[in-house]
This record gives C-alpha cells, sequence and structure tokens, in this order.
C-alpha cells in the first residue's frame, strides 16, 4: 500500500486512475464496486479522493 | 413541442436562417464556456465560439447525424479553440498577465458574492489552475477542460477528440496528476 507524501496524497498506484474516474462519476458497476471497497479499507486512496474534492475547480 | 437540434439542422441546410439562429442560442452559453476555458479571455471567447457557429454553418452539409448535432458542433469549437492557442505566439505569462487581472469567470456571475478571503482564495486558486492548465499538453488540457469544467462524459470527450475513450481516460489522469500536484497546497 502506497505511503502519504507531504506535498500531495498518494494512491495505490493500480487504482490511481480508476479514482480520477470514480470522482468523476465515470465508473460503474463492478468497477465502482471494486474502488468503494478499496477505498473503504486503504486511506491514501480515501486521502487521495479527498484531495481531489478540495482542488478541482 | 420544440423541434430538436436535428430537425433545425435539416431546416438550416435547406435556407432557413432562423433555424440556425435557434440552434446558435441553444448553444452559445456552453460554446462561450468551452472558448473561454481555453482562451481565458472575454473577447477571445466570443469570437472564438462566433467563429465555430459560423465554421458550423458553412459545414453543415458535412453533417450526416451519426453524432448528436451537439457532439459535432463542439467538435468544431474545441477544433477551433486548439486551432486559436496554435496562433497564439505569446507566452502564456504574458497573456495571462494581460487577461486575468480583473477577470470575473462567467460562472461566478449572478452568484452571491464571495466574502474578501474567500476571494482572495479564489483568486489564488484560479491563477493556480491556470498556469497549471496552461502547462499541460494540448490533449491532456483538452480532456480536462471537457470533463472537469464541461462535465461531459468520457464517451462524448472521445467523440470529440476522434480517439478512443481509454486515451481519453489517459489523458484525464494524466492531467489531473499534473494538477493536483500544483494545486495540493490548497487543499
Amino acid at each position: 500500500m502506497a505511503q502519504h507524501d507531504k506535498s500531495a496524497a498518494v494512491a495505490c498506484r493500480q487504482f490511481e486512475e480508476d479514482l480520477v474516474l470514480y470522482y468523476y462519476g465515470e465508473l460503474g458497476g463492478g468497477e465502482r464496486t471494486a474502488v468503494d471497497d478499496h477505498v473503504r479499507g486503504c486511506e491514501p486512496c480515501r486521502f487521495y479522493l479527498k484531495e481531489l474534492e478540495s482542488i478541482l475547480p | 413541442m420544440q423541434p430538436g437540434d436535428e430537425d433545425l439542422v435539416a431546416l438550416a441546410r435547406n435556407g432557413d436562417h432562423r433555424a440556425f439562429e435557434e440552434l446558435v442560442e441553444r448553444h452559445k452559453q456552453k460554446a462561450y464556456r468551452i472558448a473561454f476555458d481555453f482562451a481565458r479571455d472575454r473577447e477571445e471567447a466570443k469570437d472564438l465560439s462566433q467563429e465555430a457557429f459560423l465554421r458550423a454553418y458553412t459545414h453543415l452539409g458535412n453533417f450526416d447525424g451519426r453524432s448528436s448535432f451537439y457532439t459535432w458542433f463542439y467538435r468544431i469549437l474545441v477544433n477551433v479553440c486548439l486551432d486559436y492557442k496554435r496562433r497564439k505566439k505569446r507566452t502564456f505569462a504574458e497573456e495571462f498577465n494581460e487577461t486575468i487581472e480583473n477577470q470575473v469567470e462567467p460562472s461566478q456571475v449572478s452568484q452571491k458574492p464571495p466574502s474578501p478571503d474567500q476571494q482572495v482564495l479564489a483568486g489564488q486558486l484560479s491563477r493556480k489552475v491556470g498556469i497549471a492548465l496552461e502547462a499541460l499538453p494540448p490533449k491532456q488540457r483538452t480532456a480536462f477542460i471537457l470533463k472537469n469544467n464541461q462535465g461531459l462524459s468520457i464517451k462524448e470527450i472521445a467523440e470529440m477528440m476522434q480517439t478512443a475513450e481509454g486515451t481519453v481516460k489517459v489523458h484525464l489522469h494524466r492531467a489531473v496528476t499534473a494538477l493536483r500536484q500544483t494545486l495540493a497546497e490548497f487543499a
């Protein structure tokens, strides 16, 4: 699992692209569920998502 | 019942100018916002959106109905915007200084006035976004603007950019990665 970075959240590499699509509501069905399940147990990925919400206009 | 876009296109192709004017009315606000996202200048955005409508009008014969008029037109608009960026010789720093200082973004019009602190933060964030966006490669910037600012689906963006949905996803991811590196300090 990835570690936090001081300047920006670091998500798990294999989930990073999906997290961006998840943020934009572009994942459906199983993909969305998989990210939901992962994010529930992964603090860095939760932090990454929260960061996207904060910084994207 | 109002005619659909494609009905208006059919009428316009038969010389009904009012039908095309109606299409312009329907889409001009969104067109302006997209153009503004690229140009970040009100007058330029107005010119670019008008140029896109003019180009659409003169090429109506090429609209084959395989996509919606909306998709077809916005592809033209994005191309007009990208051409504009290519033509522009000045650096972003120069154009940024000239256009951003007293600028109110369209999304801020008619909203409750923000507090002074919010204005400062929004201004800083807006500048950061502008600078970070400008530094992106054109395809990443296009994918990001169409997704983040215009709310189009990956499928629609892929149609507009005439590329695969997977490619759009990669552009979007790379754009977000680059932007968040720049903007993280505002989180």
